[in-house]
C-alpha cells in the first residue's frame, strides 16, 4: 500500500470531521460526507457539502465509492466502523474536542490522515490569530451561563464550557459542580444573578426551545439579563469556527464591562 | 389430518423462509442487481459487489434467520410451559441484562476501543443473569419462584440501563446507548455471526427438544410426570436454552420484542393448538417475520434505515389490538 499517496476517494461519517475535511481538501477529493453536513443547523460548511454525495454512515453506502480514506467520530456506530475495518478500508477515528487543544488535535488529525499537514497547520494558525485577537483585556470575569432547551447546559470539561471561560467569563454552573453537558436547574439560574446569559440559536423546528421562554421564572431573568444568542453549530463540532463563537462572547464581555456601574 | 395441515404449515413457512432469505440478501442501499449479488457471493473477489454481499448482506440475512427462529421457538416454549399466550422470551430477564452489558461496554468504551466488545459484553450480562436467576430461585425452584426471580433481574438489569443513560457524559455518548438499544441488524459482520450462532443454535437446539414434554404437560404436571416427563427438567431446558438463544441475539443486535410473542399467537390455531408442533413452526415464523421485517426496515424510509426494533414493535401493537378484539368477540 503506498505511504506517500494522498487519499483521493475520501468519505467522512461524522459532521465534525467532514466539516473540517471541506476546508482543507479540494472537493474533487471527497466522495461523501455525512447528511449531516448538509443540514445548516449543525454545519458550518453546509452549502459546499450539499453539493457532494450524502451518505446515512450505512457501510454498503460506502463500499461502492472504493474509499481510500474513511474519516469516523467516536460515536459512529462500531458495528459499521469494524465491518469497514474488516473489509479492509482504512478509518481514521477524529477524537472529539472538548477544549481548545482538542480543537487543534482534531484538525491536525484530519490534516495528517489526508495529506494536507501543511493545510491543517496554517487553519490553526489562522485560528489561534483568531483567538490572540479576542484575548480577554483586564482580571473582570463577568458570570454567564449557558441555558439550551431543557435547561440543559454545557458543564464543566465541556467544549463550550472551555469557550466561555477562554472568553473571559466565569461559567455559573463551576460554582454548583454539575457534571459536563449537565441540567443547570431554572431554580439556581434565577437565584444565582448571572451577569449575562447564553441562548441558542439552532433555527430548525419549534420544540421545546420555544416552551422555555414561555416559563415565568426563565422570563424573569430574561428581562433583567443581557444575553447573547449564539449558533449551536458554531460550538457543537471542536472546529475553527469555535472562533467566531469565542469572537461574539468576547465583545458582549466588552459591552458588559463598557457599562457604567457595572 | 391436523398432522397434514401442519405438515403443510411448516413447509409453506420453509418455502416462504428461503424466499425472505433471499429477498434479504438481495436488499440493500447500494444498488445491485440479484446477478450481481448473487455472484459477488460465490466469487470470492474483493470488487464493492462482492464485498457487499459477503460480508454485509450475508451475514446480515444469517442473523435474521437465526435469531429469527430463536425468538419464535422460545416464545413458543415458554407460552407452551407456562400455559400463558402473554409469555415472551423477554420473561426470565434475559434481554434486559444482555442490554445492560452491552450498554456497560459502550458506556465505559469497551466498544469503541474493541472490536466486538459490545456483543461480548452483552453475552456476558446474559450470562451474570443466568447465574443470578439459578442463585434466586434454587436448583428445586418452581415455576413461580423462576419467574419472579427472572423480574427481578429485569427490574435491576433495566434500572441500571437507565442509570447508564442518565449518567452519559454527552448527549451523543446517551443517544449512542438510545439508538443500540432499539434494536438493528445494520452492517453487522461475519464476525458477528461466528460469535453468536454456537449460542443461537445451541439454545434453538435445547428449546426445540421440549417438544414431547410440552405436549405432554397439556395433560397436567401429575400426568406428565407419571409419563415420564421430568417437569424441573424441562424447565431448566428451556431457561437455559433461552438464556443461550435470547442473550446472543440481544447481545448482537440489540432488543428485538413481539417476534415471540406475535408468532406462536399466530400459529398455534394452524397446529391445533399442540405444544410441539407449535415449537418448529414458530421457529420457521419467527425467521420469516425478522427476515421480512429486516427488509422492510431498508425499503420503508427512502434513503435510510428504521430501527428493527422499532418496527417489530409497529407490528406489535396491531396485534395486541386484534388480539383483544379476537378475545372479547370469543367471550360474549
Amino acid at each position: 500500500m503506498p505511504s506517500q499517496a494522498k487519499p483521493e476517494r475520501i468519505v467522512s461519517l461524522n459532521v465534525c470531521a467532514g466539516q473540517v475535511l471541506i476546508d482543507l481538501v479540494a472537493p474533487e477529493r471527497i466522495r461523501s460526507v455525512t447528511f449531516l453536513a448538509a443540514d445548516p443547523a449543525y454545519s458550518n460548511v453546509a452549502k459546499r457539502a450539499a453539493k457532494l454525495r450524502l451518505n446515512r454512515g450505512r457501510a454498503e453506502e460506502v463500499i461502492p465509492l472504493d474509499p481510500d480514506l474513511i474519516l469516523a467520530g467516536r460515536y459512529t456506530a462500531s458495528a459499521t466502523v469494524d465491518l469497514l475495518r474488516r473489509v479492509g478500508k482504512p478509518v481514521v477515528i477524529v477524537p472529539r474536542a472538548d477544549d481548545i487543544p482538542g480543537i487543534r488535535r482534531a484538525i491536525r488529525v484530519v490534516a495528517k490522515a489526508v495529506g494536507e499537514e501543511a493545510g491543517g497547520a496554517r487553519m490553526i494558525a489562522r485560528f489561534d490569530a483568531r483567538l490572540a485577537a479576542t484575548r480577554p483585556k483586564g482580571p473582570e470575569r463577568p458570570v454567564i451561563a449557558l441555558y439550551w432547551p431543557r435547561g440543559y447546559t454545557g458543564g464543566l470539561g465541556s467544549l463550550s464550557d472551555a469557550v466561555v471561560r477562554y472568553a473571559g467569563f466565569r461559567n455559573l454552573i463551576r460554582e454548583g459542580g454539575i457534571r459536563r453537558d449537565g441540567l443547570l436547574p431554572l431554580e439556581k439560574l434565577v437565584t444565582s444573578g448571572v451577569d449575562a446569559l447564553i441562548l441558542p440559536r439552532t433555527g430548525g423546528a419549534p420544540s421545546l426551545a420555544t416552551a422555555m421562554l414561555a416559563h415565568p421564572a426563565f422570563r424573569h431573568v430574561i428581562t433583567r439579563t443581557p444575553y447573547v444568542r449564539i449558533d449551536s453549530r458554531l460550538w457543537d463540532c471542536g472546529t475553527a469556527y469555535v472562533a467566531t463563537a469565542i469572537e461574539e462572547l468576547a465583545a458582549l464581555r466588552r459591552r458588559l464591562l463598557a457599562k457604567p456601574g457595572q | 389430518m391436523t398432522r397434514g395441515v401442519t405438515a403443510l404449515l411448516c413447509a409453506g413457512l420453509a418455502v416462504a423462509t428461503v424466499a425472505a432469505f433471499l429477498g434479504s440478501l438481495l436488499t440493500g442501499p447500494a444498488g445491485l442487481g440479484a446477478g450481481s449479488i448473487l455472484h459477488g457471493l460465490v466469487s470470492g473477489g474483493d470488487d464493492a459487489a462482492a464485498l457487499i454481499a459477503r460480508e454485509v448482506r450475508l451475514p446480515r440475512a444469517l442473523l435474521g434467520l437465526m435469531i429469527g427462529a430463536t425468538l419464535g421457538a422460545c416464545g413458543a416454549a415458554l407460552q407452551g410451559f407456562l400455559r400463558n399466550p402473554l409469555a415472551e422470551p423477554g420473561l426470565i430477564g434475559i434481554s434486559a441484562s444482555a442490554a445492560l452489558g452491552a450498554v456497560v461496554a459502550l458506556y465505559f468504551g469497551f466498544a469503541a476501543a474493541l472490536p466486538l466488545a459490545l456483543p461480548l459484553g452483552g453475552l456476558a450480562g446474559a450470562g451474570l443473569c443466568i447465574l443470578l436467576i439459578f442463585a434466586l430461585a434454587g436448583r428445586a425452584a418452581g415455576t413461580m419462584t423462576l419467574i419472579l426471580a427472572g423480574i427481578a433481574v429485569s427490574s435491576l438489569a433495566g434500572a441500571l440501563t437507565a442509570l447508564a443513560l442518565s449518567l452519559a457524559p454527552s448527549p451523543y455518548a446517551a443517544l449512542e446507548i438510545v439508538f443500540w438499544m432499539l434494536g438493528a441488524l445494520t452492517d453487522r459482520s461475519l464476525s458477528h455471526v461466528w460469535l453468536a450462532a454456537p449460542f443461537l443454535l445451541a439454545g434453538l437446539a435445547l428449546v426445540l427438544s421440549v417438544g414431547r414434554g410440552l405436549d405432554a404437560l397439556t395433560l397436567g404436571d401429575d400426568a406428565a410426570e407419571s409419563l415420564g416427563i421430568r417437569v424441573a427438567g424441562l424447565r431448566w431446558r428451556i431457561v437455559v436454552g433461552t438464556a443461550f438463544g435470547i442473550g446472543a441475539a440481544t447481545a448482537v443486535a440489540g432488543i428485538i420484542g413481539f417476534v415471540g410473542l406475535v408468532v406462536p399467537h399466530m400459529l398455534r390455531p394452524l397446529v391445533g393448538h399442540r405444544p410441539a408442533p407449535l415449537l418448529f413452526a414458530s421457529a420457521l415464523g419467527g425467521a420469516l417475520l425478522t427476515l421480512l421485517a429486516d427488509i422492510a426496515v431498508r425499503l420503508v424510509l427512502p434513503g435510510q434505515e428504521m430501527k428493527l426494533g422499532v418496527l417489530t414493535a409497529l407490528i406489535g401493537a396491531p396485534f395486541f389490538l386484534w388480539l383483544v378484539l379476537h378475545v372479547r368477540e370469543r367471550g360474549s
